[in-house]
């Protein structure tokens, strides 16, 4: 049964939603955990069957076919001269408007100075005066307003210090000088709602893949291997393995197959010879292809050659680990130029290397230095864009 | 709104039609592929699709260039599909022997996957999952392809659908559930060989 909050971490974390250090903390979790394992997996498989459905063309002839659907009007609009007139509506609305609004002044202004209430106060009222009633809450706009037909309504519109309700448009249509007259108000309570840039892309933080063997049977499954390979050059491949030694093995094989030997360390090498039950491996290797690597695994995959695996952006702690295998970090520590075979002072072929095989941990025996040298003083040089990879071995 | 859509949005509201036939042809396929998901029907995406660029014509006055055009347009599309689905609904109900509410099979790019077997896995994996999109709920429904067929971001997304960025994410949530949920169900009726 898996928890409501673990549940809710493991779709954030597959819409992408937590940070690093979360999901290598739900990743942990999810190691104890095998049905929230499965979720998880199976979330990222829906997520990427969704991202990798077919992309449909639509009709070619869809863009002829709307032109002549579109009304024969153009759009009601005409591009602005001076900001806050820039929509007009068809003349005919002009005239209804414009001869109710000065008839209804008309009437309103005759009335006003027939009743005995005193001076019309809206039409005279001085800046200093109390505001009437009516324009008790004005609306201060910081656009002209339109240019709305000449009322015979007398002092109304000049008087009147801010007008209580002003027909300006709400928005100038044209994006151009939309932008440029929203600018211009400095007013906290007029100005247009300030629309927040979106935020500038971020990359995605890179997660942990966890994917069983069963899945790389999967396209979807094949294709998000693929997909977090080709994120990066760095990564940590971690195996959970019932036959570690097969494992090693292969991918000592497959290298060497690659003309990219490893180097075994002196005791990974004896278990391997001996065939050691639950040994664990640690493997560093560079300048490995991503397709032959996904082609590699895919096939040891198919093999049953372990039950998961995770490939995982390659930590901090990573390389603390790698320093500890292989006496320094071969990230920071480029390697020189070197052929495909270089000739020692005794005469005899040294193949160059480009990986270092030993056990996980790495022991503490005097060859390991030894093995290690011979790690650094063969290593190949390093491919632009060809892979590093931290690899562990584990024995379920 | 890049420069490209604004200069194609002022000459067309200066009255040039081909500029709009422009705008037309350089999002007609990603707004397509969005109906099609929405609403599961070839046809249906098609109509969705005329309707959302005809309805986009006619408020062009109202657009305000403060959001990506296409976020934009997405809005409208996403009001005609939520309508269609409604008008679907409504007459599948009052035709008895309508066209039942199963989605048509699609047309798939077989060129896509050169290895036959790899295609057919695909194709057949494809149409569950579209299969499985379309019960999920609207709501959820277009959030999820929003995001992932889309890869819009959380904020384009809040745009698009005039929704707080809290319920975007908590709409997402949802739908990856409901989704999981119904693919366990198909998974189970599959029988397994």
């Amino acid at each position: 049964m898996i928890g409501k909050e673990l549940q809710d971490r493991i779709v954030a974390d597959v819409s992408g939603d937590l940070s690093p250090t979360e999901s290598e903390q739900l990743f942990h979790e999810l190691l104890k955990h095998p049905e929230a394992r499965q979720l998880h997996i199976r979330l990222q498989r829906d997520r990427d069957a969704l991202r990798n459905l077919p992309r449909l063309t639509a009709d070619p002839a869809l863009p002829n076919r709307i032109l002549k659907l579109l009304p024969k009007q153009k759009p009601i609009i005409q591009l602005a001269s001076k900001p806050g007139t820039a929509r007009t509506f068809p003349k005919n609305h002009w005239v209804g408007l414009a001869l109710g609004f000065s008839a209804a002044i008309l009437v309103a202004c005759a009335a006003w100075s027939l009743s005995d209430r005193g001076r019309p106060t809206v039409a005279v009222q001085s800046s200093d005066e109390p505001k009437p009633q009516a324009v008790a809450t004005p609306k201060p706009v910081e656009k002209p307003a339109p240019e709305l037909p000449q009322s015979n309504g007398p002092e109304f519109v000049l008087t009147q210090p801010e007008p209580a309700k002003s027909p300006a448009p709400k928005t100038d249509p044209n994006p151009v000088t939309a932008k440029k007259t929203k600018e211009k108000s400095n007013d906290v309570l007029t100005s247009p709602a300030i629309v927040r840039p979106l935020l500038s892309e971020v990359p995605k933080p890179r997660i942990s893949l966890p994917l069983s063997a069963a899945e790389f049977a999967t396209t979807a499954g094949r294709n998000s291997f693929r997909s977090e390979l080709s994120r990066d050059t760095d990564h940590r491949l971690e195996f959970f393995t019932s036959d570690p030694i097969r494992l090693a093995d292969e991918l000592v094989r497959f290298g060497k197959s690659k003309s990219l030997p490893i180097v075994v360390e002196t005791l990974a090498g004896d278990a391997l010879r001996r065939k050691t039950p639950r040994t664990q491996f640690a493997l560093y290797v560079e300048n490995w292809v991503a397709n032959d690597l996904a082609t590699q695994v895919r096939q040891m995959a198919q093999d049953k050659r372990f039950e998961t695996m995770v490939l995982a952006p390659l930590a901090e702690s990573d390389r603390r680990e790698l320093r500890n295998l292989l006496g320094q970090d071969p990230l920071e520590n480029g390697s020189e130029k070197r052929g495909k075979t270089e000739t020692k002072s005794s005469g005899a072929a040294q193949p160059n290397v480009s990986g270092f095989l030993t056990l996980n941990p790495p022991p503490k025996l005097p060859s390991l230095p030894k093995d290690q040298m011979s790690f650094w003083s063969r290593r190949f040089e390093r491919s632009p864009g060809k892979l590093r990879l931290y690899l562990i071995i584990r024995s379920l | 709104v890049s420069s490209d859509d604004a200069k194609l949005i002022q000459q067309t509201l200066a009255g040039d039609r081909s500029a709009f036939g422009n705008l037309v042809r350089k999002y007609q396929d990603r707004l397509f592929n969005v109906a099609f998901r929405l609403v599961g029907h070839m046809e249906d995406a098609h109509d969705v699709t005329q309707e959302a660029f005809i309805n986009a014509f006619e408020s062009l006055p109202r657009f305000q260039g403060d959001a990506q055009f296409f976020t934009w347009l997405y809005r409208i599309a996403v009001n005609a599909a939520i309508s269609r689905q409604r008008k679907r609904r409504e007459t599948v109900s009052l035709q008895q022997g309508g066209r039942p509410d199963k989605p048509l099979p699609e047309p798939f790019d077989e060129s896509f996957d050169h290895q036959p077997g790899d295609a057919l896995e695909r194709r057949e994996s494809d149409q569950r999952i579209h299969a499985a999109l379309q019960q999920v709920a609207p709501d959820f429904r277009t959030v999820l392809v929003l995001r992932d067929l889309e890869g819009m971001k959380y904020e384009e997304i809040a745009v698009a659908l005039d929704l707080p960025i809290g319920t975007v994410r908590s709409r997402l949530h949802r739908a990856r559930l409901e989704l999981r949920s119904i693919l366990e169900k198909t998974e189970a009726e599959v029988p397994r060989v």
